[in-house]
């Protein structure tokens, strides 16, 4: 039997009219001119954002005083001066390596033998670090931690062979070990939560000049629901042309934050990359791959909330009203990530930004338990709903026309 | 009466508490040109978007070419040619864009209708240049003309046209007028006709249908018409006049007669 290719041809017919509508002189230049020259404002925002939590980083050494030299106090007396200056972060030395494990935030603890090991050279000196904040502000924190350290030992050992520091880093014992993703997690958290708010608040404008409002304007809805057997192929093709939007304006957003750090003399990939917050010593090509899917991924929903707001809504306003729905989903979600990002959270349960959140997380962590069918079910469970509710929008009558 | 291209039993629409459209049976024959007239907010629309499967009637049923479209809406879909009241089409797209737009969503190869494409813009005047041209920078005119052929150029065996020479030059508006008559009685296609321009409805319509306040208050032949409403004068657009309710013989404006 001869498969019905109908929807196939008018899915292509569709998709080919959205897209050459996205590709207009003025709409190209809105979409995805407009993204570049926003960057240039908000190449800041991460580091805003980023400085305005205080945390605590405790500070243990049980590191003895050998042949006078007790480079554990050393390096509490540097770094407290260090991060004086910086008033998101408090500096809190305890006594015992219980209260450094116990920390909400992180802590780093010196051991014993570290003063031995650095004068006599017979090993590698280590520290231990714990990072219960699992955030992008750990991996800057620590940098910093281990620049101070070896500059306080090559003070100390002037003139001689420098020893090389290891760090090692250790789970705090305040988390569960369901609530600790490991590193990778950790260190794609804060990046991850932070581009999805900025790609769906960015993107969001542009959806008035793709979307139903325009058909209903242009008086096209009655002939594009007249001639099309399914009217959900309507639906899918304005998605795609504003994933594709999307997707053109990310990488508008990518070429304006390479422009403007070429500025700056930090033209590398790596620049870029830190920008992001992404540390790339941890992650590989995967986890980014994971992380651009995701990201993808809360645009579709973010553009399907928008859709089946819009075309439900009959008043004109509701092209403009419409993102705001989905922009104070992301912006819910994106300030209760900050606070705790790689813990699991209840109040954001029923926020489908943060199913896409946590299941890359759990996807990068290598964490294939139940809770990723779960998520992956509520995501292909909202986009299905939301299909639905844009299709049965745009069907009512009073969405024929903006009268 | 032959075979019927649409038939409706007690068809019926509410908004809400407005009665729309009050239990019509609309009879369609094929092959012929059906003229639906009623004053505005008669229930004309309404009645089109029920037979094009957009709207649910509220009760009754309609059929169009064997398809029943009250209980199965998403099989007319894609089977009308349908030219809608206002020109239908993305102004930001070039009418040669628009044109294959509508070819392809009607999976419709180019090759096959390049020959009746051409016939269409000679025919109405169509130059090469303005088929490049963004559809925003045409006069109204020219608008729905593209928009005429859009409609026509799908092939379909059932047409409904809202106005087609609406904004149209008395040439291009007579054009369009044998056009259609062709696509009827050469090609065999029905076409219901939504106008409010007397000269289009004397010269095309087979059969007419008057809905008043949702109610088809006459069905029938033009000749029909005449005899029922405009026994004296003769004349069709008193008929059409006196049907709608209003006083065809009296011209009161500055003490004119007629």
């Amino acid at each position: 039997m001869k498969k019905d290719k109908t929807h196939t041809h008018q899915l292509k017919a569709l998709l080919k009219k959205d897209i050459r509508l996205l590709f207009r002189k003025r709409v190209a230049i809105f979409v995805f001119g407009g993204p570049f020259i926003m960057m240039f404002l908000l190449i800041g925002l991460p580091s805003l954002f980023s400085s305005q939590q205080t945390m605590n980083l405790l500070f243990c050494s049980d590191d003895q005083d050998y042949l006078g030299v007790n480079v554990g106090e050393e390096i509490i007396v540097n770094i407290t001066a260090y991060f004086s200056l910086d008033s998101s972060i408090e500096v809190e030395i305890v006594d015992n390596l219980t209260a450094v494990k116990g920390t909400e935030h992180f802590g780093v603890y010196i051991p014993s033998n570290f003063s031995y090991l650095i004068i006599s050279e017979v090993a590698a000196p280590k520290y231990y670090e714990v990072d219960a904040a699992q955030s992008l502000f750990s991996d800057s924190i620590f940098s910093s931690i281990y620049a101070i350290t070896n500059n306080v030992i090559a003070t100390i050992l002037a003139n001689r062979t420098l020893p090389n520091v290891q760090t090692v880093i250790e789970p705090p014992t305040t988390l569960t070990e369901d609530q600790i993703l490991g590193p990778k997690a950790a260190a794609i958290a804060m990046p991850l939560s932070y581009m999805i708010f900025l790609l769906i608040a960015l993107n969001s404008g542009s959806y008035s000049n793709i979307g139903f409002a325009r058909e209903k304007r242009m008086r096209t809805m009655e002939l594009l629901l007249a001639s099309t057997k399914k009217h959900n192929l309507l639906v899918i093709s304005k998605t795609i042309t504003a994933l594709v939007a999307s997707l053109g304006s990310t990488l508008s957003y990518v070429l304006g934050i390479i422009a403007a750090t070429s500025l700056s003399n930090s033209t590398n990939t790596e620049g870029l990359f830190d920008l992001f917050g992404l540390n790339m010593d941890v992650l590989n090509a995967w986890d980014i791959i994971v992380i651009f899917i995701f990201c993808v991924m809360a645009l579709l929903i973010s553009t399907l909330i928008t859709m089946a707001i819009d075309s439900n809504i009959t008043r004109e306003a509701s092209e403009r009203l419409s993102p705001l729905l989905s922009i104070g989903l992301a912006m819910f979600f994106y300030f209760v990530a900050l606070t705790n990002p790689v813990s699991a959270s209840t109040s954001l349960v029923i926020n489908p930004f943060y199913w896409c959140y946590r299941l890359a997380l759990l996807i990068v962590a290598g964490n294939f338990s139940v809770e990723i069918f779960i998520y992956l079910a509520l995501i292909i469970g909202i986009v299905a709903l939301l299909v639905f509710f844009a299709t049965k929008g745009i069907q009512k009558e009073k969405t024929l026309y903006l009268e | 009466m032959s075979e019927l291209m649409v038939e409706s039993r007690q068809l019926t629409k509410y908004f809400n508490s407005l009665l729309a459209v009050d239990r019509i049976d609309l009879q369609i024959p094929k092959g012929t040109i059906y003229a639906l007239l009623g004053p505005n907010g008669a229930g004309k629309t309404t009645t089109i978007r029920m037979l094009l499967g957009l709207l649910q009637p509220t009760s009754g049923e309609v059929v169009v070419n064997g398809v029943n479209v009250s209980s199965e809406p998403k099989l007319i879909r894609g089977e009308i040619g349908l030219l809608p009241q206002y020109s239908a089409a993305y102004y930001d797209l070039t009418p040669m864009q628009n044109l294959s737009f509508i070819l392809e969503l009607n999976n419709i190869a180019y090759e096959d209708v390049r020959n009746a494409l051409g016939e269409y813009f000679r025919t109405l005047d169509i130059s090469y240049e303005l088929l490049n041209k963004p559809f925003s920078k045409l006069s109204g005119g020219e608008q729905r003309s593209i928009s005429f052929i859009m409609a026509a150029i799908t092939n379909k065996d059932f047409l409904i046209l809202d106005e087609p020479t609406s904004g149209l030059d008395i040439a291009r508006a007579k054009y369009i007028r044998s056009i259609i008559k062709y696509l009827v009685e050469k090609q065999g296609k029905t076409v219901l006709l939504s106008s409010h321009i007397v000269s289009d409805l004397e010269e095309l319509a087979d059969y007419c249908g008057i809905l008043k306040q949702g109610k088809l208050i006459f069905q029938g032949k033009k000749g029909e018409i005449i005899e029922q409403f405009a026994p004296d004068t003769k004349d069709f657009e008193d008929a059409i006049v006196n049907a709608f309710g209003a006083k065809a013989n009296v011209i009161p404006f500055m003490g004119g007669n007629k």
